[in-house]
């Protein structure tokens, strides 16, 4: 090993490194207090010779160049961290100490021979052996640096180890690497996280953490490592700000708080910690971009550990340092955000190269000097981007405290190629020969801080007189016809004009007037559109040979002719001579009126033949037969002929009106004379007869029609039905009609003849008779009230003239009878009453079988009767005299005379029978008595549950039911669980088993009560009686509880060991706590990994007789549950 | 187990490492203790760094008075051996970030890594084998930094519960009680007490 060569010159660290971050790694012990750092910013790295893991050896070289470059490429530090030689070898757990190991001279360690080795650990052996056995499992890596704080303070050079054995991602190994190199150069931890709104992702590549997944460095490490190696270039980025940070009495230093300037727009953030360079006086210092910030304070974070080798700042190496002190920690809890401003919070702005000064007291006041405030005015006045308005302009500014001011103007940026003004301590300045052409100018404002100008840029466009207006015609118009004159103002400094014409703003689709731009004022458009439309015109003005333009919009001529006022489109005229009247169209000089018999024709007259200029006209000679006539309005205008087209009905007499028989009126006979008026003009008459409007299915009078003014039309129906009659009038071969309506003619309905209305019917029998009226069909209704058919039977209609009706009453009530004759679909009716015959001696019905006092055949019988002409009968069975309780029929009562009765004991007993009829109405009973036929019944009872017993607990969802046999005819069981309930369902099924047990399964295990209804056939009946069980009860996960011994008796354990056993709960895993209080375990706990068993002894516990508490823990459902119990001690 | 791998799945996506070990995968609770060659609950008495005769290295030796055996066998008073450490004025020193440093006079509830053959042994995950004893009004507790919900999620045991039914649902536990802790820590040492 060769010792000297690891000497190297150390080299005075320059005295104004700024700080950033948690401030510089280490501190040299001069007064000065200087930061440690490299004294030749180039350090050469030499990478080792063999793999890395998984990883060949150009791939861990990338790795390690990547972290490396993200802070050499930093612009404004000096640090460069070169790569030199590689290593000679492969450096292994066999090697290393050439090659990692401090080489010492006489005891005393020494470096410098300028190599910074960086070892790939392939295996993790040299990890194990440096960190201790299976360190390589979990430890990535390490750096470290050999360093001198006195005599000389320097960093001597550095080594580093990357673990192989571990598998991480290429750009995890990245970040751990360049966090590791930032040390490496002599950089501390930053603390800037989510309090200061970051996203993890972008925490600071120093924070204590390593939480920055991005492969760049945050604004923070740039600046710290600007801080601590500036480059030349550092003041045209940075300015600095830098203070005290002290109590409200404006003395006492706050030490080891983490202090950061947030950029109010950009959201960047830098930070430092007080005191960071341990000078006992809180002083701070930080390097800011261009911005206006705010600035805070904050406690370095206990809770996460930020001390140590994981501290922040020269205070937070333990917890009993000023970092984790009063005021900045009262306990464990950290002090507040702090802002210099409070809840205003001071704003202070920082440009590159200036140097504010700030004093931070801990009650959130503070001051802000230095020269970072000197801000160049700005323009107030014209806004700037804005269009002058004349040749001379005033320019007005903020007043930013500066001790002179100056205008420049010219036509590039920062030329002053067109004016220069005086310097002024005024706010204002007017200058004067602006050019007035509309060019760009640039506008330079400049102030003067102690003796320096600074200057803000601006542009302006320069005053242009307005273009040319159109003066004729006036804008938004209408034009005069397809030719338009166009004239407009003359501009000063305009040197041509011309004018668009076009269907959309800004086009010339139309044309442009004249083609070659003129210098004249006018021109005129031609070719323009006359329908009316919008036209869209531009008047284009040309300044030095740039156009400018005005638009405007007309309205297109549009030629509009007369319109027909009178008579109204479509009518019919009066007469042969109409006037027709029309309004008056702007510009028509001349009308005239045509009609005929075509569109545009015509052949029936023009009027007047030489138009007129008035604006009506009477026309003569037109037809009077309702033609259509064709008129056409003509008017002149600008010399030429528009028109309108009208179309009329010509004058026409009205056709003959009926004048007998009365419209509407019924007519009196099946021929009838029509009579109407005789009509001018009218040459034939006809009338038409239907059953609907315009039908002619009834008839034409005559068929060839009639000059006569009447009529006799004949074969007219005779029911009464509405008819439709058209009267025809012809006109010149053409028909023209009038209809009417009228009744058709209707004969009476037939009368009673016999027997006659209002007297007494004989009998129960009577033939009814009536005249013949015609009639297709007639109808007779027998009721016991009017219109009612009820009381009688009959066949209901004929085509005769009489009929007989049967079953009439005979008991003296009044009749109602009905006869109605059908004229076409309708009858028309005639009533009549009578009074029924009284009583006549009917007899009521007697039985025929079975023979009367006989036994009957079995439970069902059939009962027939004797017809006496009775209205209706119905037949009683009953088990005592008159009584039905047994059956009866038919029901209701009909005149049939047998019925079937069913359901009738066969037991022997007497069975009374009644058989009743209807005679006149009132129910007329026969009795008779019968034996039921005698059948030996078989007896049987209710079945009884012989096992399981009544009221018994299950034994479980399987279960034999057993019972006797009663003699029914079957049995079921039906399981419940409500009493009477069958929701468990029927064993073995709904219609029961002859045997005399069953076996059920899948009963329910919820401990619950099990109703069961065991149910016999007896008779064809289901009769059951009920029983009730109990289910068995599940068995169910929960805390078990101690058995032995005997819980909460004031049993003495047995001695210093105890065998504790518990319930099988089934839990998953059971432990026992000993202790000496509620729910403790100072004694011990049984067994030491929970046990999935039953018991547990314990030993070590006391002799003394004490009182003990025992807990039983149970995990159930991954929770542990606890049961607690007390014991005495052994004594 | 399944926590492990999920654990080393998640390392994959987001490398959260943790306090002043930037170059140290996180560890569950039970590795921790698992990894452990012994642990002890102690007070660091002395710190001296000097350059070892054997390795010819900047180390530094640190001394603990043993309060309490967690794991392993240790003697009443323990000395632990680690690379690195400040130097008298005018001596080269050596510092590698990432290893572990004790304050004297605090407390710490300590797991540490076996002995190299070189006699060197950091806490197991460098920082995350040291848990400093901390005292807020009467309470005791312990803390690495990290949270214990996540540090812990491997683990079952009814003390593990107790001591994580005192937090706040959602937020991180950073610190138990030292007794719980300990406790924890015998029971994955299979050490009753």
């Amino acid at each position: 090993m060769n010792v000297l060569a690891r000497l190297a010159a150390a080299v005075v660290v320059l005295a104004s490194l700024g700080a950033q971050a948690g401030g510089p790694l280490s501190i040299c012990d001069d007064a000065a207090k200087t930061p440690l750092v490299y004294a030749n910013p180039v350090v050469n790295l030499h990478y080792d010779l063999g793999n890395l893991g998984l990883r060949t050896k150009l791939q861990a070289d990338a790795i390690v160049t990547n972290a490396v470059a993200l802070w050499t490429n930093v612009p404004t530090a000096t640090i460069a961290i070169g790569r030199g030689p590689d290593l000679p070898v492969d450096v292994t757990s066999a090697n290393y100490t050439t090659y990692l190991y401090t080489p010492s001279l006489n005891n005393v360690s020494v470096f410098g021979d300028g190599r910074n080795p960086v070892v790939y650990d392939t295996d993790g052996s040299i990890i194990d052996l440096m960190l201790g056995t299976g360190a390589k499992s979990h430890v990535l890596g390490f750096a470290g640096s050999a360093y001198s704080l006195a005599p000389t303070c320097r960093y001597a050079e550095g080594s580093a180890v990357i673990n192989g054995f571990l598998s991480i991602s290429d750009n995890t190994l990245t970040v751990v690497l360049a966090h590791e190199i930032g040390h490496f150069i002599g950089l501390d931890h930053t603390q800037l996280d989510n309090t200061q709104g970051l996203s993890q992702s972008n925490y600071a590549l120093m924070y204590p953490i390593a939480s920055r997944t991005l492969l760049s460095l945050h604004e923070d490490d740039a600046a710290a490592v600007s801080a601590l190696y500036p480059d030349v270039t550092l003041n045209s980025v940075y300015g600095q700000i830098s203070g005290t940070f002290v109590l409200a009495n404006g003395v006492t230093p706050v030490l080891g708080a983490n202090l950061w300037a947030k950029e109010t727009t950009t959201n960047k953030v830098y930070s430092v910690v007080s005191d960071y360079l341990t000078q006992g006086t809180g002083y701070f210092k930080l390097l800011l971009p261009a911005g206006t910030y705010n600035l805070r304070a904050e406690a370095i974070d206990l809770a996460q550990q930020f001390t140590g080798d994981s501290s922040v700042g020269p205070y937070s190496e333990d917890a009993s340092q000023p970092s984790f002190q009063p005021p900045l920690y009262s306990g464990l809890t950290p002090m507040p955000t702090l802002t210099l401003g409070n809840g205003t919070p001071t704003a202070f702005t920082i440009s590159a190269g200036c140097a504010a000064t700030l004093t931070f007291r801990f009650d959130g006041t503070g001051t802000v000097g230095g020269n970072c405030a000197n801000t160049p005015a700005s323009m107030v006045s014209p806004t700037p981007g804005t269009s002058l308005s004349s040749a001379t302009q005033l320019f007005t500014w903020n007043n930013a405290s500066a001790s002179l001011y100056q205008i420049t103007v010219g036509n590039s940026l920062g030329a002053t190629d067109i004016a220069v003004s005086p310097t002024t301590g005024s706010t204002s300045v007017t200058v004067a020969n602006l050019p007035t052409d509309g060019r760009t100018l640039y506008v330079r404002l400049y102030s003067q801080f102690n003796g320096i100008w600074y200057s803000r840029n601006y542009t302006y466009i320069a005053q242009l007189p307005p273009p040319a207006a159109i003066t004729s015609p006036a804008p938004g118009t209408l034009l005069a016809g397809s030719s338009q004159l166009f004239t407009w103002n003359s501009v000063a400094g305009a040197s041509l004009y011309q004018v668009a014409v076009g269907n959309t703003f800004g086009a010339s689709d139309i044309g442009a007037f004249p083609a070659t731009p003129t210098a004249s004022t006018s021109t005129t458009a031609t070719g323009l559109p006359i329908d009316g439309r919008t036209l869209y015109v531009r008047l284009y003005t040309n300044f030095a040979g740039v156009w400018y333009l005005r638009d405007y919009t007309y309205t297109a001529f549009l030629p509009t002719p007369a319109s027909m006022t009178s008579p109204g489109a479509g009518t019919q005229l009066a007469s042969a001579t109409q006037l027709f009247t029309w309004n008056s169209a702007v510009g028509a000089s001349l009308y005239q009126i045509t009609v005929g018999n075509s569109l545009g024709a015509t052949d029936i007259g023009i009027f007047p033949p030489g138009g007129t200029a008035s604006t009506s006209i009477s026309a003569t000679g037109l037809p009077t037969d309702g033609r259509t006539l064709h008129v056409r309005l003509y008017s002149q205008l600008s010399g030429i002929w528009y028109s309108r087209d009208y179309t009329y009905t010509a004058f026409l007499p009205p056709p003959a009106s009926m004048t007998s028989p009365g419209a509407g009126t019924q007519l009196a006979s099946v021929t009838q004379l029509f009579t109407w008026n005789s009509v001018a003009g009218a040459s034939l008459y006809q009338v038409t007869v239907g059953s609907s409007l315009g039908a002619t299915d009834i008839g034409i009078f005559p068929p060839g029609g009639t000059a006569a003014t009447s009529i006799s039309a004949t074969g007219l129906p005779n029911d009464g039905r509405t008819l439709y009659v058209r009267l025809y009038s012809q006109f010149h071969g053409v028909w023209y009609f009038r209809d009417y309506t009228y009744t058709a003619y209707l004969p009476p309905p037939a009368a009673m003849i016999a027997p006659v209305p209002s007297t007494t019917l004989p009998g129960a029998s009577q033939t009814f008779t009536w005249n013949d009226v015609g009639a297709s069909q007639y109808r007779l209704w027998v009721g016991n009230s009017l219109g009612a058919n009820d009381a009688a039977e009959s066949p209901v209609t004929t085509a005769g003239t009489s009929m007989l009706v049967t079953r009439l009453p005979a008991d003296g009530r009044t009749l109602y009878v009905r006869l109605s004759s059908k004229f076409g679909a309708t009858f028309y009716s005639r009533d009549y009453t009578y009074t029924a015959s009284a009583a006549t001696g009917t007899l009521p019905s007697t039985l025929v079988s079975p023979a009367a006092g006989s036994i009957l055949a079995g439970s069902t019988q059939l009962f027939t009767w004797a017809d006496t002409g009775a209205l209706q009968y119905q037949l009683w069975v009953g088990s005592t005299f008159g009584s039905y309780d047994i059956g009866y029929g038919p029901n209701p009562p009909t005149t049939a005379t047998s019925t079937t009765i069913s359901g009738i004991p066969t037991d022997g007993r007497m069975l009374f029978v009644r058989v009743y009829s209807n005679i006149g109405g009132t129910w007329v009973p026969h009795d008779y008595t019968y034996v039921a036929s005698s059948v030996t019944p078989v007896v049987a009872t209710p079945a009884v549950m012989s096992s399981p017993l009544d009221g018994s607990t299950l034994s479980n969802s399987t279960q034999t039911f057993a019972w006797n046999n009663s003699g029914a005819a079957a049995y079921k069981l039906s399981f419940g669980t409500t009493a009477g309930a069958a929701n468990l369902g029927e064993y073995p099924s709904a219609a029961g088993t002859a045997g005399t047990s069953i076996i059920v399964d899948r009963l329910p295990i919820n401990g619950n009560p099990l109703f069961v209804r065991l149910s016999s056939m007896v008779s064809g009946v289901w009769v059951f009686t009920d029983y009730a069980y109990v289910t068995p009860a599940p068995v169910v996960s929960g805390p078990a509880s101690l058995v032995s011994p005997v819980p909460n008796a004031g049993v003495h354990l047995a001695g210093a060991s105890q065998l504790f056993t518990w319930s099988n709960s089934g839990a998953t895993a059971y432990q026992v706590w000993v202790g000496n209080s509620y729910g403790s375990y100072d004694i011990g706990y049984f067994p030491a990994m929970p046990t999935s068993g039953t018991s547990a002894t314990a030993s070590g516990l006391p002799l003394d007789g004490r009182v003990l508490f025992v807990r039983l823990y149970s995990l159930v459902g991954g929770v542990w549950v606890p049961r607690d119990y007390t014991y005495f001690a052994a004594p | 187990m399944l926590a492990r791998i999920l654990a080393s799945c998640l390392l994959a996506l987001t490398f959260a490492g943790p306090a002043g070990a930037t170059s140290v995968l996180p560890l569950q609770l039970d590795q921790i203790v698992d990894g452990a060659a012994v642990a002890f609950h102690g007070t660091c008495i002395d710190n001296r760094t000097e350059l070892d005769t054997a390795t010819n290295m900047v180390v530094t030796y640190t001394t603990f008075t043993v309060q309490e055996v967690l794991k392993g066998t240790v003697p009443p008073t323990y000395v632990i051996k680690q690379i690195g450490g400040r130097m008298p004025a005018g001596q080269m020193s050596y510092r590698v970030d990432g290893i572990p440093t004790f304050s004297v006079g605090a407390d710490y509830v300590v797991l540490l890594a076996g002995v190299s053959s070189a006699g060197f042994s950091s806490p197991v995950g460098l920082a995350q084998g040291k848990f400093s004893v901390m005292t807020d009004g009467e309470s005791t507790k312990v803390s690495n930094g990290r949270d214990f919900r996540e540090m812990a999620a491997g683990i079952s045991s009814p003390v593990l519960a107790k001591a994580m039914a005192k937090a706040l649902d959602g937020k991180p536990v950073r610190s138990v009680d030292l007794a719980d802790f300990k406790q924890l820590v015998r029971e994955r040492a299979g050490r009753p007490r």
